[in-house]
C-alpha cells in the first residue's frame, strides 16, 4: 500500500515534471486578441475576413481542416469559406439541379462537370489566396473560399469585432479582406504585437480609404430561379 | 434553309442528339387562370382585340402548361427543349417554343465564350428571364416582349463572347453576341395587321397565331423560310456589379419583301429593329427596367407596304419576403406608311397599366393576381364594324405548380 502510494506519487510527479513546464509556458502565453474592424467613416463592417499570421516565418500556419461548401436552392451555402492552406474541401449538391463549379482563381484552379449529390472527391487547396468559386450554368451562384496561411483566422460579427482567446504572445500581421470587395486585396494590413498581459490585447483597426463594394442581393436566388 | 419542312427534321435530329444524353433533368410546371375580362375579340380568335382572354373567356383557363428537357450529351455541350401547352382547345395543343443545344466550355479565364444552335430567344428581353422565357414580375409581357413572344425566335447558329468582370477585378462584365437565322420571314405581320398586344402566350416554333380576320383566314404560321436569304441580329450588354444593366440589339431578317410562299399564303416580311433597355436591381430586391423598340416592316413587290413601329415600358418590381409587387406602364404604337391598297394608312396607337401581386406560397406553389388596363385606337377596327378605340380590362389570378 505504501509502497504503492509512493510509486503513484513519484509517477505522478515525473508526469507533472514533464508536464508543468509546457503547461507553465502556454499558460504563460494564451494571451487574448480582441479586434474590432471599422469602415474610413468608424462605421462598423461585419463578415470581413480576419487573417493573424506571425511574423515568425518558421512558425506553421493553423492545423487544415476539412471543410464543406454545399450548394442549397442555387446558392452556395456558406458563401464564404475560411480555411487554413493544406484544407480539403467537398462541394456537395444538395439541389435538385445539377450544377458545374468550377474557379479559374491562381490560387486554386479547379472544375467539375455537371453533378448532383456529392460524386466528387475533396478539393485540396495548397496555396494560400482567395479563391472564387461560380457555377456555369447559373451565373448568380457566387462563393468565396479564403485559404489562409495564418495562425488564427475569422469573421468579424455584427459589431465588426472578433477574438482569439489563445494567441501566443509575438508579433503578428493582421490581415483583412472584405468578401464584397472588387480587388482581392486585404483592406487592412497592420502590424500587431500581442502581449501576455492579462489584460489582452485590444484595437481597432480602420480602413484607410473608403471601400469600393459590390451590391449583394437579400432577395432568395430563388426567385427567378431558371 | 430550303423549305419548312426541314426545320421539323433539324429538330427530329436534335431530339434524337440528345435523347440519349448521360445527364438529364425535367421541368414542369402548371398554371391555371381565373380570368374577368372585358376584352373584345381576341387575336387569338381572329378578332382585334389587345389581350389573351376577351370577355367570353371569364373563368377558369388553362394558362400554360409546361415540360421542359435539359441534359448534357457530353463534353461542354448542353441541350433544352421547351414544350407548352397554352389553351384546351385547337391552338396550339402541345407546341415546342425553344429547342437548342449550347457548346458552354467552363470558364478558364475572364473570358467566356458559347454556341448555341437551334430554336431560341435573342437576347432582347429584361423582363422574361425565369424558365421558359418567364416574366417573375408579371403575368402579362410589356408590348415590346409580348411581340417578342409572338414572332420572334432565332433559328440558326448564335455566339457570344463576354467578359467576367469578378474574375479579374473589375466592377464590370461586358458581353457582345451575334446570331445568323432563317424560318424567320413571316416575324412583323402581327404588328403590321394587329398592332401590338400584351399577354404571355408564346408562339411555338411549328405553331400559329391569330391574327386578322381578312379572307375569312385567322391562323398565321409564325417561323417559315420563304425567301432563302439568312437574317441576323448582332447585340451587347454591359453589367456593373451595382446591378445596373445595359443592353442593346439590332435585328434584320433580311427578307425579300416581293418573295411570296403559296403554302402558307404569305409574303417574306423584311423587319428590322433596334432595342435598347436599362435594368436596375437593388441589393434590397428592388427591379427597375426600362426598355425602347424602333423598327418597321414592309411587305409586297417594291416595299409597296410599309409600316413602323415604336414601343417603350417602364417597370418597377419590389421583392418583399415572399411577396413581389409590380406596376409597369407600357405605350405602343405602329404607323403604316405606305400601301399598295386604296384607302386610309392604318394607325394603331395605345397604352397600358399593369399592377401585379405575386405570392410563393410554398416550395412549389406560387400564386399571381394582376390588374392590366389597356386603351388602344387601332383605325382598321372599323372595318369590322368596331368603334377604333378600344378599353379593355383584365382581372387575372394564376395558380402555379412546379414540379
Amino acid at each position: 500500500m505504501e509502497l504503492g502510494t509512493a510509486f503513484h506519487t513519484r509517477a505522478l510527479a515525473s508526469v507533472l515534471a514533464l508536464a508543468l513546464p509546457t503547461l507553465g509556458i502556454q499558460e504563460a502565453a494564451a494571451a487574448r486578441l480582441d479586434l474590432r474592424v471599422v469602415a474610413v467613416d468608424g462605421s462598423v463592417l461585419a463578415g470581413t475576413v480576419v487573417v493573424v499570421r506571425s511574423t515568425n516565418s518558421s512558425r506553421p500556419p493553423a492545423t487544415p481542416t476539412k471543410g464543406v461548401m454545399d450548394q442549397m436552392n442555387r446558392e452556395f451555402v456558406p458563401h464564404v469559406l475560411i480555411v487554413p492552406v493544406g484544407s480539403r474541401v467537398t462541394f456537395p449538391n444538395s439541389d435538385t439541379v445539377s450544377h458545374q463549379i468550377y474557379s479559374f482563381s491562381p490560387a486554386k484552379k479547379f472544375q467539375f462537370p455537371l453533378y448532383r449529390g456529392s460524386p466528387n472527391p475533396p478539393v485540396d487547396f495548397d496555396r494560400a489566396g482567395v479563391v472564387t468559386i461560380g457555377c456555369n450554368i447559373h451565373d448568380q451562384m457566387r462563393a468565396y473560399v479564403f485559404v489562409v496561411d495564418g495562425q488564427y483566422y475569422g469573421r468579424t460579427d455584427t459589431s465588426g469585432a472578433w477574438n482569439a482567446a489563445d494567441v501566443e504572445p509575438g508579433e503578428y500581421t493582421v490581415l483583412v479582406w472584405h468578401p464584397l470587395s472588387r480587388e482581392m486585396r486585404p483592406i487592412i494590413e497592420q502590424q500587431v504585437r500581442v502581449t501576455d498581459a492579462s489584460a489582452g490585447t485590444s484595437l481597432t483597426l480602420r480602413v484607410a480609404t473608403p471601400l469600393k463594394l459590390r451590391a449583394e442581393s437579400t432577395v432568395p436566388a430563388n426567385w427567378d430561379a431558371y | 434553309m430550303r423549305n419548312p419542312l426541314n426545320l421539323s427534321r433539324c429538330f427530329m435530329l436534335l431530339l434524337s442528339a440528345v435523347a440519349g444524353a448521360a445527364h438529364a433533368e425535367i421541368e414542369a410546371s402548371l398554371d391555371l387562370r381565373l380570368v374577368d375580362s372585358d376584352g373584345r375579340k381576341s387575336f387569338v380568335d381572329g378578332g382585334w382585340g389587345k389581350l389573351r382572354y376577351p370577355a367570353n373567356d371569364d373563368g377558369l383557363n388553362l394558362g400554360r402548361a409546361r415540360f421542359a428537357w435539359r441534359g448534357s450529351p457530353g463534353g461542354d455541350w448542353h441541350a433544352n427543349v421547351d414544350l407548352s401547352a397554352w389553351s384546351l382547345d385547337e391552338h396550339n395543343a402541345l407546341g415546342v417554343t425553344e429547342a437548342w443545344m449550347e457548346w458552354r466550355p467552363v470558364p478558364q479565364s475572364a473570358w467566356r465564350s458559347n454556341l448555341k444552335i437551334g430554336a431560341f430567344y435573342a437576347p432582347i428581353s429584361l423582363e422574361n428571364r425565369a424558365p421558359g422565357w418567364t416574366n417573375p414580375y408579371t403575368i402579362s409581357n410589356s408590348a415590346l416582349n409580348t411581340w417578342v413572344g409572338e414572332e420572334l425566335r432565332t433559328i440558326g447558329v448564335g455566339y457570344s463572347l463576354e467578359h467576367l468582370g469578378e474574375g479579374s477585378g473589375s466592377a464590370f462584365d461586358f458581353g457582345v453576341n451575334v446570331a445568323v437565322f432563317g424560318w424567320n420571314d413571316p416575324a412583323g405581320v402581327v404588328l403590321a395587321l394587329r398592332g401590338f398586344a400584351m399577354h404571355d402566350r408564346q408562339t411555338s416554333i411549328f405553331g400559329h397565331l391569330g391574327t386578322y380576320a381578312y379572307g375569312g383566314r385567322d391562323q398565321r404560321v409564325e417561323f417559315a423560310e420563304i425567301d432563302h436569304r439568312a437574317g441576323y441580329h448582332v447585340g451587347g450588354y454591359v453589367k456593373h456589379d451595382s446591378g445596373f444593366e445595359l443592353s442593346g440589339l439590332h435585328y434584320d431578317n433580311r427578307a425579300d419583301p416581293s418573295v411570296y410562299l403559296e403554302s402558307i399564303d404569305d409574303y417574306a416580311w423584311n423587319t428590322r429593329f433596334d432595342t435598347l433597355g436599362v435594368r436596375y436591381d437593388s441589393p434590397r430586391g428592388t427591379t427597375l427596367i426600362a426598355q425602347w423598340m424602333h423598327g418597321g416592316t414592309a411587305a409586297g413587290p417594291d416595299y409597296a407596304n410599309r409600316w413602323k413601329f415604336d414601343t417603350e415600358f417602364v417597370l418597377l418590381s419590389q421583392a418583399v419576403g415572399k411577396h413581389r409587387f409590380a406596376v409597369r406602364y407600357d405605350d405602343f404604337s405602329t404607323y403604316q406608311l405606305a400601301s399598295a391598297f386604296p384607302g386610309a394608312l392604318s394607325v394603331d396607337e395605345g397604352h397600358a397599366l399593369t399592377a401585379n401581386w405575386t405570392w410563393q406560397v410554398r416550395n412549389h406553389v406560387e400564386i399571381a393576381v394582376e390588374w392590366l388596363d389597356i386603351h388602344s385606337d387601332y383605325s382598321a377596327r372599323v372595318a369590322l364594324g368596331e368603334l377604333p378605340r378600344a378599353d379593355e380590362h383584365l382581372l387575372q389570378m394564376a395558380l402555379r405548380f412546379y414540379l
